[in-house]
């Protein structure tokens, strides 16, 4: 595989171009997450009590569990780009694949928790027993707000395991030396940045 | 320019293993950190609980950023491309969380007319 495309004068400006665009990419979608985070904020500060006892009754187990999982997964990802920087291929491929299983337990471990709140009668919209028994509290934003920012989040999980399992495809074929890592840093970076929407998506909707 | 990755092609293989360390304690810290997150959301912190969670939670998205994306051995021309990102969404959540948080107060008002005004338990001013 010719790893230099030809409108690159060297392969230290292809990977510097590849690594801006990623970044600019990670800054869009961080901005997508922005909104959600902000109106998480506005309603918070608007209904406060609703919001605690909409905490109370997120699944902190699961929810907790699953902050773990994404956190291993994501020492793993930095791993197998250090790996592959050492030429150590299968060791990376490894590694990326015990990512990709990691995601695939959380997204189990999501699917667990939606259906312990639809079991209680909370499903999107304020929709549901839970609100029909709490019609004068304002419980609708938390819940609503709660999966938009988690089925969003979920989304990406799914789509940085897809990202993953192409590059590990490529990566087991060869495609990728120890020369010609950005493609796989790449990839492991967008699942940091899954991680990183994660770290503050747990503390707002399953601790405090 | 640049090497191709930060430390790509380094010799030293002491030095790789430094760095593989590094990242394992990386990831012990952050599995530490949430550990005290879950911990700390059993005590009654009242007011404080969700500032302290968000600090932990500041503290591990910078180990996240500083030690597995190498954000800050990147180029100057990424890192400002990611901080514009960052610093949007400050001032986006800022101004907006303030609005709503003091939208029911009432305007400023002159001392000797706001101790004549007084004001409805939420803060609002009487209709």
């Amino acid at each position: 595989m010719n790893e230099l495309a030809d409108h690159f004068d060297s392969p230290e400006r292809q990977a510097h171009a590849a690594r801006l665009g990623m970044w600019v990419f990670l800054g869009s979608e961080l901005l997508l997450f922005a909104g959600l985070f902000t109106l998480y904020g506005a309603y918070r500060a608007k209904f406060p009590a609703e919001f605690a006892e909409g905490v109370r009754h997120s699944t902190k187990l699961l929810g907790s569990l699953n902050t773990a999982i994404l956190l291993v997964s994501s020492s793993f990802a930095a791993l197998a780009v250090e790996q592959l920087r050492r030429a150590r291929r299968g060791r990376a491929v490894a590694l990326l694949l015990a990512t990709q299983a990691c995601g695939v337990v959380f997204l189990v471990l999501k699917f667990m928790e939606y259906s312990e709140h639809f079991a209680l009668g909370i499903y999107p919209g304020g929709q549901g027993r839970f609100f029909a028994a709490h019609a004068s509290a304002h419980f609708e934003p938390f819940w609503t707000l709660y999966f938009l920012t988690t089925g969003l989040h979920a989304l990406h999980v799914a789509v940085g395991i897809l990202v993953l399992a192409f590059t590990t495809l490529a990566l087991g074929r060869g495609s990728f030396g120890p020369k010609f890592i950005h493609p796989v840093h790449n990839a492991t970076l967008y699942w940091h940045l899954v991680d990183l929407i994660w770290i503050f998506v747990w503390p707002l909707y399953y601790l405090a | 320019m640049a090497p191709l990755l930060p430390g790509v092609g380094d010799a030293d293989s002491g030095a790789e293993r430094a760095h593989a360390r590094k990242l394992a304690l990386a990831g012990l810290a952050l599995l530490a950190l949430a550990g005290l997150s879950f911990g700390l959301s059993y005590l009654r912190l009242a007011a404080w609980a969700l500032p302290i969670a968000l600090l932990i939670a500041v503290a591990k998205a910078s180990l996240v950023l500083s030690c597995f994306m190498e954000f800050w051995r990147e180029a100057v021309s990424v890192r400002l491309a990611a901080l514009t990102a960052l610093v949007m969404l400050l001032l986006l959540a800022t101004f907006t969380i303030a609005d709503v948080a003091t939208r029911e107060r009432p305007p400023l008002l002159p001392p000797e007319q706001a101790a004549l005004t007084p004001l409805t338990p939420t803060g609002a001013l009487p209709p």
